[in-house]
């Protein structure tokens, strides 16, 4: 009888504890995850797109916590530092990636805007052995191809895309087989993107006239416009940032040879400061791709996001930062650790990759819960683009074509693109 | 003929830019064996402050121009009271003299940012306007540029070449000992060196802006390097020297892409070249293109 006592009492003992593992959360012991930003915030040219992811990464982090707090989930997600890569240079960006790996100890970098500074983010991270990083606005294919030891995530789709998209817009307007003038600025993004066109242009049937590039400091832009009116083309694809094309535009007007409407260009331009930047009556005309939200309840977003940071300069890509830094904090309950393997898996467990019940950005305690469980989530983000391929890349991507009129930005949503 | 033209006239806009820079830089380094490497954020100075006399207080560009080169004399002299006047007196050396301006070029910078924020500026003015000559395009503000300069360049070569001050600058810079003893004001020949310097260079920066049509807080720091090899080029410490490099510089850079020249050079490697033409031309003559050993200003 003493015996069968003990007996009841060790199957209560395991039932019980069975029952107590099965309510708590999978990660019960709680982990910390750090995270911190690196953004163009100060310096020419991406201050307002720096200073607005930024701003978003901090409320990505805000809002999981909220979450975190509301759904009983131990551990935490913090915002440890934002530095300020000024203009993206790569020296600056460097040496802040390396201060918050090795002194800040983040587990997660959410940065750089331009794809030449993530990649310097990224060779921090790769030589890490707990830091991830996540591009916010990243677009190069150089990315895809990085040696990063899956530690290089992006939010935003890879040029690879854009290029397709490129080719279909120009292909309606000018046909298969038409001849195209490539221009680019001379670093990650431009070559990458450029390269990237040619290819899917060629394969098209189309032809190449040409292509010139350009430095962004250069002390003149003449001889690379008089380049590039002298090729055989029907039209001009042109990759570049606001403040250099502002000095090419006129370039491109005085040799008189230039027609803005045979030129397409890319999202940097979908923006009405970029207008301003470059002048109305140059950019008239002028019509381009650009990668397009893919997310949920984006309005609803924008209005609470406008409320926590009322003086957020605001751009379009605002959210993909919010994303980033919600992905990064859900990834880190969902790893229950902290070395880069289990995050990067953890990322991929809550973009949806494996599936599971999908979440928008106001069904963060039900997606913590969820998380925290150890089930696989979908995080339908803001931006929208989570589901992570083996390189770290969105799995797929939305884009819009875009004209300029008179100085306003034109859209048709019958002619975006999918993929 | 019309490539050739049209990028012979490009190069000597540029060039005429890199000159005038160039000479404060050289004047510095003659009369003070100071490398001013803070002297490309005073052509950032001179475009910000032009732009801020012109918009915010609706001044004719004319005017504007005339003030921002008063205030980079205002700022050169400042520094000169506050900062290299005391470490000439502590005997500074080369290096420390470096390190100081390449201190004051980042705080010239922040300062500009801070003031003026970080968004690019452009001066309201026609960038598209242009007049056919042989059949190349020459853009109005490049052909005002070129004759402002012009203008600029033989006004100063006659100041150092006529002048007292320009002769004590020459006196001064051959031989500092000899032109103290024999009476020459010391003070005011620095005195007139950074105001040269100050205010060719705040001008150099306001025909940048003008010529681009767009100009950020780093423009200055971008052309520093190639300012750097026109001096040198035009041997270091001569006025005359670093006027001529300059368009020397300009001219080489933009005639590299000619497609007669072999096909001409991708655009992109146009610093490479500049580079490429200095060192070989310091292989040859390790004094520049036009110095002798013992010639200064």
């Amino acid at each position: 009888m003493k015996m069968n006592n003990r007996l009841i009492l060790a199957t209560i003992t395991v039932a019980a504890s069975a029952l107590l593992v099965s309510t708590v959360p999978a990660n019960a012991a709680g982990v910390d995850i750090r995270v911190g930003t690196i953004q163009p915030m100060t310096g020419a040219g991406f201050a307002d797109y720096g200073t607005g992811l930024a701003n978003a990464a901090s409320f990505g982090v805000a809002s999981v916590t909220a979450a975190m707090t509301a759904a009983g989930v131990s551990g935490s997600c913090k915002m440890i530092a934002q530095e300020d890569s000024v203009s993206d240079a790569p020296s600056v960006v460097k040496e802040a990636a390396t201060k918050l790996a090795k002194s800040d100890k983040v587990n997660f970098i959410i940065g750089s805007l331009t794809s030449g500074a993530s990649l310097e983010v990224g060779s921090v991270t790769a030589a890490s052995t707990g830091v991830i990083a996540i591009a916010s606005a990243a677009s190069s294919p150089a990315l895809t191809t990085f040696k990063d030891n899956d530690t290089l995530f992006r939010t935003y789709p890879s040029d690879l895309l854009q290029a397709q998209a490129l080719v279909k817009a120009i292909s309606k307007a000018y046909g298969n087989s038409s001849w195209v003038t490539v221009g680019a600025i001379n670093n990650s993004f431009g070559t990458g993107l450029a390269k990237a066109f040619k290819a899917a242009w060629i394969k098209n049937g189309g032809h190449i006239g040409g292509t010139v590039l350009w430095n962004a400091g250069a002390a003149s832009y003449d001889s690379e416009a008089a380049a590039l009116v002298k090729t055989k083309r029907d039209a001009f694809v042109f990759v570049d940032y606001p403040d250099s094309f502002a000095k090419m535009a006129p370039a491109l007007v005085r040799t008189k040879k230039w027609n803005a409407s045979t030129t397409f260009m890319t999202e940097a331009f979908n923006d009405d400061s970029a207008i301003k930047t470059v002048g109305a009556s140059l950019m008239n005309g002028i019509r381009g791709t650009s990668a397009k939200t893919n997310g949920t309840d984006t309005a609803g977003w924008k209005a609470a996001f406008k409320t926590a940071f009322p003086k957020n300069p605001g751009t379009f890509v605002d959210g993909s930062g919010f994303d980033a830094a919600v992905l990064a904090c859900l990834a880190g309950i969902s790893a229950g650790g902290t070395s880069a393997r289990s995050l990067a898996k953890g990322l991929r467990n809550v973009g949806g990759v494996n599936g599971g019940t999908a979440y928008s950005w106001n069904q963060l305690t039900a997606a913590v819960k969820d998380v925290a469980a150890g089930k696989p989530i979908t995080f339908n983000g803001v931006w929208g683009y989570t589901k992570f391929d083996k390189a770290g890349d969105p799995m797929g991507g939305a884009f819009e074509v875009w004209s300029v009129k008179d100085g306003v930005i034109l859209h048709d949503s019958k002619t975006d693109v999918q993929f | 003929m019309a490539e050739f033209v049209q990028l012979l006239f490009n190069g000597l806009v540029e060039g005429s830019i890199f000159g005038i820079a160039a000479l404060g830089i050289s004047l510095v380094y003659s009369v003070l064996h100071l490398v001013n490497f803070a002297a490309g954020d005073f052509l950032t100075l001179g475009a910000f402050a032009a732009f801020f006399f012109v918009t915010s207080l609706h001044m004719p560009f004319i005017v504007a121009v005339v003030l921002s080169m008063i205030l980079g004399v205002v700022v050169s002299l400042i520094l000169e009271f506050l900062l290299w006047q005391k470490l000439r007196k502590s005997g500074a050396g080369m290096l420390a003299l470096f390190l100081v301006a390449t201190g004051v070029a980042f705080i010239l910078r922040q300062t500009i940012s801070l003031v003026f924020g970080s968004n690019s500026r452009k001066f309201d003015l026609d960038q598209l306007t242009t007049y056919e000559f042989l059949g190349a395009q020459i853009a109005k503000t490049q052909l005002i540029v070129l004759c402002c300069a012009s203008v600029a360049i033989t006004a100063i070569a006659l100041y150092i070449k006529k002048s007292t001050t320009g002769k004590n600058m020459r006196a001064y810079a051959d031989n500092s000992s000899l032109a103290a003893v024999s009476g020459i004001n010391v003070d005011r020949v620095i005195l007139a060196t950074w105001s040269i310097s100050g205010a060719f260079g705040a001008l150099a920066g306001v025909f940048q802006g003008t010529v681009q049509g767009q100009f950020t807080n780093g423009m200055g720091l971008d052309l520093l390097l190639s300012i750097l090899a026109a001096v040198v080029l035009g041997t270091i410490g001569d006025a005359y020297g670093a006027l001529i490099g300059g368009f020397v510089l300009g001219v080489v850079m933009e005639l590299s892409t000619w497609d007669a020249l072999f096909g001409g050079i991708p655009s992109t490697y146009k610093p490479v070249v500049a580079f490429a033409v200095l060192v070989i031309v310091l292989l040859f003559k390790p004094e520049g293109i036009f110095g002798v050993k013992a010639r200064k200003i």
